[in-house]
């Protein structure tokens, strides 16, 4: 594509200097990269060079380098980097780098974008688009969990599939010592399982205090299974590593000689020791009896008390399409695979694969219902949900909320009630179908393959039932927003 | 309307090319306590609180060795500029921004500075004075100013680096 344009706002509380260092190095690194931008200051002057509403609309990608509120509305639906304006001042090189990326993985139409047919490239573009800028609007604690979580994943589906491979020699085989079922069941069990609570919580660490903390994360993590805490007891060590290790590197001033030493010694021994006395003189021993009970409750669930946690889990997961609330089930579901509980897994895969597949399939069953983009976006749509990526039914609710959201909640509920009620249970966190016919990750497939065909039916019936024909409905292009989240 | 200049703000009697004092405090109270001598504050004490508080709230140390601290107060009586250098770095704690990368390196330079600007402005300070430490706000984002300002040799080759390039943008 041509030269990327950007457009960025730069804003601190007193307005006096850091608003204009921000917008100065934004400039200077967008300049040295070869890439056009416009900064517009919002100081105590007022708005100066200011951005207006054809730039908005014809730049790539936003830069909001801010550290008040800053209005984006004149942005929807372009990708945005938010960040402090010291993180500007000093890695505005990176900032723009980071625009510079969601720009190319989102071609944004010209400015009042009419209906162009989107090709299915287009769409899953779109889609990475709005998970990236999902990602980089993270704030906070929640964005320091999904860093641990998402370097926990790899863990937990290498893991897990091996142990299920182990089982398929007979799921005793693994006692037999010399055997390749023993080999497999101490990568899957033994390594990988054994790592996946450290790597959460270390990772959670690093996201919050960066190098300091990773060390202090993983030990407590070891601890937290150590003492029996599972997943939540590492949680709880990786936000406490992290924010005591930043407390430290911003409490602590040495002589300079000394300085040297804060984060490779100083920090993360002091952080490890108050961590790891604390895992197991404080935290272990509640935790332990949180994870205990939940574990018991959740391996004698049965009947109505299955089918209401199921109902909860699919709703959640449709919810959002991979948001928050999405990721809050995921992430309680991938947890239990520590404790040995399984059925809540498979519900929530289930669950996030309906929403995309169940859209795909109103597409075809209710053509006059959806406009051109949207059954080319259906095309897409199969395939993301049969990958368990949820996202792919973001282009349709943004495009008509009302009625897409409660649609793919009723039918990714009814799915998950199904499977917890079936209680089938599922070893592996990702992958969707492709996972499935690798023996005993999955209990059982044809009760599993119904839950979800179920579901997709009930889906695309509700919301070919509730949307309107197209004719009626908002004019086409709406398409090319996306993630109105 | 007047043109405000450079020279409104700053001589080079708010100059300082060796300060004595070694940390932060000490250094926003040396500063200060030259623009008091010019009658631009009337009590650099509460000036250099002033100046502290804003850092409690969030360092101003920039990064790049740079710090810039400002002071908004009733004991401002114009808006003025104090510069101060200390080859050595004075200890100033800077706050860790993420993904910058945490090099051992790193560390060290985000707590000490070696260029520091004290910035005064009376409650209601004008547009020109906003926008002539917008510009320098600007100027110190580049390697090239921030170099010249580390080799001058007198003050006067400071205040000529600063009103050369401190110009209002229209």
């Amino acid at each position: 594509m041509a030269v990327q344009r950007l457009v960025a706002i730069t804003s601190c509380p007193t307005g006096i200097a850091h608003t204009y260092m921000a917008a100065e190095a934004l400039s200077k690194a967008a300049a040295e990269a070869g890439i056009a931008i416009k900064v517009e200051t919002q100081g105590s002057i007022g708005a100066e060079n200011r951005i207006t509403d054809e730039e908005a609309a014809q730049a790539d990608a936003v830069i909001i380098a801010a550290d008040t509120n800053v209005a984006e509305d004149r942005f929807a639906g372009k990708p945005i980097v938010h960040a402090s304006t010291g993180d500007a001042i000093r890695n505005a090189a990176g900032l723009i780098a980071q625009a510079a990326q969601l720009a190319s993985a989102a071609p944004v139409p010209a400015a009042g974008g009419g209906a162009q047919p989107a090709a299915q490239g287009d769409y899953l573009a779109r889609i990475s688009a709005a998970k990236e800028q999902r990602k980089s609007s993270q704030k906070g604690p929640y964005k320091h969990l999904m860093s641990g979580v998402s370097f926990m994943i790899p863990f937990v589906v290498a893991g897990g599939i091996l142990i299920a491979l182990s089982f398929a020699f007979g799921i005793h085989a693994y006692e037999q010592q010399g055997t390749l079922a023993a080999a497999l069941y101490r990568i899957g069990a033994q390594s990988a399982f054994a790592l996946f609570v450290p790597i959460l919580s270390g990772y959670i660490a690093y996201s919050i205090a960066d190098r300091p903390g990773l060390a202090p994360g993983m030990i407590g993590g070891l601890i937290s299974t150590q003492v029996g805490a599972g997943f939540l007891g590492g949680i709880i060590a990786g936000f406490l590593a992290g924010y005591l290790a930043l407390w430290l590197v911003r409490t602590i001033h040495l002589p300079r000689t000394l300085q040297g030493l804060m984060p490779v010694l100083i920090v993360p021994l002091l952080t490890s020791l108050v961590v790891g006395l604390v895992m197991i003189y404080v935290v272990g021993e509640p935790i332990k009896a949180v994870t205990t009970d939940l574990t018991t409750w959740l391996k004698g669930l049965t009947g109505g008390s299955a089918i209401v946690l199921g109902l909860i889990l699919g709703l959640m997961m449709a919810f959002d399409m991979g948001g928050p609330v999405n990721k809050a089930a995921y992430t309680f579901a991938v947890g239990l695979l520590a404790s040995n509980v399984y059925t809540p897994m498979a519900a929530v895969m289930a669950a996030g694969m309906v929403p995309p597949l169940g859209l795909a399939l109103a597409t075809v069953i209710a053509p006059r219902k959806f406009n051109a983009e949207e059954k080319e976006a259906g095309e897409a749509a199969w395939v993301l949900g049969l990958s368990f990526i949820t996202e792919g039914a973001i282009p349709f609710a943004a495009a008509d909320p009302f009625r897409v959201i409660p649609s793919i909640m009723t039918g990714s509920a009814i799915t998950a009630a199904m499977s917890m009620a079936f209680g089938i249970q599922l070893r592996a966190p990702h992958g969707g179908v492709f996972v499935l016919p690798i023996p005993n990750v999955l209990t059982d497939l044809p009760l599993y393959v119904l839950s979800i065909v179920v579901g997709t039916v009930v889906t695309a019936v509700v919301v070919s039932t509730l949307k309107r024909p197209v004719a009626e409905a908002e004019p086409a292009g709406v398409l090319a927003e996306p993630a109105a989240a | 309307m007047p043109d405000t200049t450079v020279r409104d703000l700053i001589g080079p009697e708010s100059i300082v090319l060796e300060l004595a004092a070694r940390g932060r405090d000490d250094a926003i109270l040396e500063l200060a306590r030259r623009l008091e001598a010019l009658d631009a504050v009337d009590d650099a004490r509460l000036v250099a609180e002033a100046a502290l508080e804003r850092e409690a709230i969030g360092s101003t140390n920039i990064g790049f060795g740079v710090a810039i601290p400002h002071a908004k107060s009733a004991h401002v009586l114009r808006a003025a500029l104090a510069f101060g250098r200390r080859n050595a770095g004075v200890e100033w704690p800077g706050e860790a921004v993420a993904d910058a990368g945490a090099s051992p390196d790193a560390e060290r330079e985000v707590h000490s500075v070696d260029l520091i600007f004290l910035i005064t402005s009376p409650e209601h300070a004008s547009d020109d004075h906003l926008r002539m430490l917008a510009a320098l706000a600007r100027a110190l984002m580049h390697d090239d100013f921030r170099d010249a300002l580390r080799t001058s040799t007198t003050a006067d080759a400071v205040m000529e680096l600063l009103t050369g390039r401190l110009t209002l943008a229209s």
